[in-house]
């Protein structure tokens, strides 16, 4: 009897010190996760904007047949020569080939077209999975952008609902960023700025004229690549393609199945983003090895895994476009694509 | 009377620093384990951590000394 009460107190003692490590987890979270640090405005809204120049597409060709190609007299003519006919050459199709409109904006309800961006959606279902493809084209990367929640840089709680975000914006499509605010590290660089350069992962860099990079983790240096002329950079990885071919091997510990989200690169100016659904009765989610696969099938040349699971998200015209897991969370940032209105 | 004073400082802390120890140690095992999962979260170059692990540092330290004076007391 006696002994049984001993050994209850002691188990109580013990109890009461696995209670209180408990609730010092809690306290280390509340910081960790919660208590914003580093609270520092976006600094593309003080920026004075500077037109960027548009991107030169290295496809489709431009061709003289086009039927929106326009025939202009031009030549020169050598000193001495007189009478010479002046040669036709064909200028550029300003819709490269239909993808933009001369002006007016063509939408459907899973397109936008305009004379700066095509954006056009579509949803692919296998026997396990659903994965939606946004296929997206600006001709001037100041289409192509990123928006912290409440327009405020914070490394701890900050957080919008995404359709909301993605329309106070208004973004034609957007995915969720790289949830850069849940962690202390990893490389913050958007719309020009440099915000945190600590990478902890593969980083994915787009450059002001459209180019894409992916960098290991000690290769990158954000002030050089800010001279280079970086753009946005994004640090969750891992890459999934590279130059082309599907990255086979992972070392991560969230390979498994899982709601996913990419954003793919085929040439400056062309780019995608995917979804994949996951967790759910229509969809059970992607491994690592498949979403690289997929995301080689769909022909990209770089691709760049971004935060998955809940935070999967895509959103077209104010709208889910993807069926986020449990609703999705809220996110940090966002990816979007807005169009310039003249 | 000072002895007296001693021997009862040594007796608190013998009671409390072995559960301060406990409860830190446990926590950074938890840590430490997340940190394996997922090392982008960095829990453990946190700030909050590394205070964590100084104060184990500090109270072992002191446990050390307490543990050290209160064997060489009773061998007395």
């Amino acid at each position: 009897m006696r002994f049984n009460a001993k050994v209850i107190k002691l188990c109580l003692l013990f109890l009461s010190d696995i209670i209180l490590t408990g609730c010092l987890l809690c306290v280390l979270a509340f910081y960790h996760h919660v208590l914003p640090s580093e609270v520092m405005q976006d600094q593309s809204l003080n920026a004075s904007a500077t037109p960027m120049q548009d991107i030169i597409f290295r496809t489709p060709e431009p061709t003289s047949g086009s039927t929106n190609a326009t025939i202009v007299p031009s030549g020169t003519i050598e000193p001495g020569a007189t009478d010479v006919p002046p040669q036709p050459t064909a200028t550029p199709d300003i819709t490269m080939g239909g993808i933009f409109t001369t002006g007016e904006i063509i939408q459907t309800e899973e397109s936008y077209k305009s004379k700066y961006v095509s954006v056009t959606c579509t949803t692919y279902k296998t026997d396990k999975i659903v994965y939606y493809v946004q296929d997206i084209y600006v001709r001037n990367m100041s289409c192509f952008k990123t928006a912290f929640a409440k327009d405020q840089y914070v490394s701890g709680y900050n957080t919008e609902k995404i359709v909301s975000f993605a329309n106070s914006k208004n973004a034609i499509a957007a995915i969720n960023g790289d949830q850069y605010g849940a962690r202390k590290n990893g490389v913050v660089l958007r719309n020009g700025y440099l915000y945190r350069d600590k990478p902890f992962d593969d980083v994915c860099v787009l450059y002001n004229d459209g180019t894409m990079k992916i960098f290991t983790e000690d290769a990158f240096d954000g002030e050089r690549e800010l001279d280079n002329g970086a753009y946005q950079a994004w640090c969750f990885g891992p890459a999934m393609v590279l130059n082309g071919e599907a990255v086979t091997e992972f070392d991560s510990a969230i390979a498994g199945k899982n709601p996913r989200t990419a954003i793919g690169y085929y040439e400056p100016g062309h780019y995608c983003f995917v979804a994949v659904d996951g967790r759910q009765d229509h969809s059970e989610g992607i491994r690592f090895t498949d979403f690289a696969q997929l995301l080689e099938n769909l022909g990209c040349n770089m691709a760049y895994n971004l935060d998955g699971g809940q935070t999967s998200q895509m959103v077209f015209m104010g709208k889910y476009y993807n069926s986020p897991y449990n609703g999705g969370r809220s996110v940090n940032d966002m990816i979007y694509i807005c169009d310039i209105y003249e | 009377m000072f002895n007296k004073i001693l021997e009862k400082v040594i007796q608190i802390i013998l009671k409390v620093l072995p559960h301060v120890c406990l409860i830190i140690s446990l926590a950074y095992i938890v840590l430490y384990i997340i940190d394996r999962v997922n090392p982008s979260m960095d829990f453990i170059g946190f700030w909050f951590t590394k205070a964590m692990l100084l104060a184990l540092a500090i109270t072992s330290a002191v446990l050390g000394v307490v543990v050290i004076i209160f064997l060489n007391s009773r061998r007395k």
